[in-house]
């Protein structure tokens, strides 16, 4: 039984009650979730998938993009080095919000040291940075699981309605759609807003690189080029 | 089975990959590891999110398919800065997007 605000500081009912405000947060980025679980789990069925493997691949990646990588190359025959080397380049950009997110205050317990970032995905960990600091995993927890619900059960729908759904054409904007009142939130203060306009330029430019190593490349070189601008304009003349 | 194996043994791969950096708390803070952390997020989902939507409009696809997935994304975006909301502009975003489907 959770204690009421009073009984206990504000930043201890803060944390406490954190988990439940990140699921509340959450909830309308879920028809993105939907929306893309179903499209991942019609593709991979579609591909030529067993529906064993279809049904196991959204809770074991639970990476819509590494799922699809994984689909392409298992469907030609490739062998499973390559396949395993291509999935995890795929996947780099959660190793750099993992890293953000072991900045992070942690609580204690088994839960939070191995559920928790199984649970990191692009939603949670975005929505989770609006957060004050010592609640913030908390928050990212419980905005990661019903995440992860509907990307499960969309996952596993799409399998069955492989065939079903109709091809959509404008489906690649859905993400951007989701995540922009994210992203709109977070775009403050000078630095903020040239590393991001940086990115997107460098994003457009570094797009054919293989492997979705463009995003990446192109974050790390508009961060690096907006510190080394502070740095210059600090220095003294 | 042989189906499921590596489908698992990459996804113990893929846990590592969060787990490990969890685990590991190698990140020094120091005034310029706070300010990578505090620039990183934003630009990354900018540069994940955005250049999809920009880009067919930059390779000369039909421009009707670009404009209307951009309306969409730059609707969502004002929305949520105009009223500090997220449902809403989610909303409003993918029902432009399902009129551009559908009609």
């Amino acid at each position: 039984m959770v204690e009421a605000p009073g009984e206990m500081d504000d930043d201890h009912w803060r944390a406490r009650t954190a988990w439940r405000r990140g699921a509340h947060a959450a909830m309308p980025l879920v028809p993105g979730a939907v929306l893309f679980g179903l499209a991942t789990g019609a593709a991979t069925v579609s591909a030529g998938m067993v529906p064993a493997a279809a049904f196991a691949m959204p809770a074991a990646f639970y990476a819509g993009v590494a799922q699809l990588a994984y689909v392409q190359l298992a469907v030609v025959g490739t062998p499973f080095a390559p396949i395993l080397l291509t999935v995890a380049l795929t996947h780099l950009r959660y190793l750099i919000y993992a890293t953000i997110v072991s900045t992070w205050p942690r609580p204690g317990g088994f839960f939070f040291r191995v559920v928790a970032p199984y649970l990191i995905s692009e939603s949670a960990f975005a929505l989770a940075l609006h957060e004050p600091a010592p609640s913030r995993l908390r928050f990212m927890v419980g905005a990661g699981l019903p995440l992860w619900w509907a990307w499960i059960g969309a996952g596993i729908a799409g399998t069955f309605l492989a065939g079903l759904l109709p091809p959509l054409k404008h489906a690649y904007a859905v993400p951007a759609i989701v995540m922009a009142p994210v992203l709109a939130r977070q775009v403050s203060g000078r630095a903020r807003v040239a590393a991001a306009l940086g990115a997107v330029v460098l994003g457009l430019l570094l797009s054919p690189l293989p492997l979705r190593l463009g995003p990446l490349l192109a974050a790390l070189l508009a961060v690096t080029a907006v510190l080394a601008a502070m740095r210059l304009s600090r220095r003294p003349r | 089975m042989s189906d499921i194996v590596p489908i698992l043994a990459i996804g113990i791969v893929l846990y590592a990959m969060k787990a490990l950096p969890f685990a590991w708390h190698f990140v020094p803070r120091t005034p310029l590891a706070d300010q990578i952390i505090d620039l990183l997020p934003v630009a990354l989902l900018a540069a994940v999110l955005l250049p999809p939507v920009l880009a067919p409009l930059l390779a000369g696809a039909p421009a009707t398919d670009g404009l209307v997935s951009l309306l969409a994304v730059a609707a969502s975006f004002v929305i949520c800065l105009l009223s500090n909301r997220t449902a809403v502009p989610i909303a409003v975003g993918l029902a432009i997007l399902a009129m551009a489907e559908f009609f």
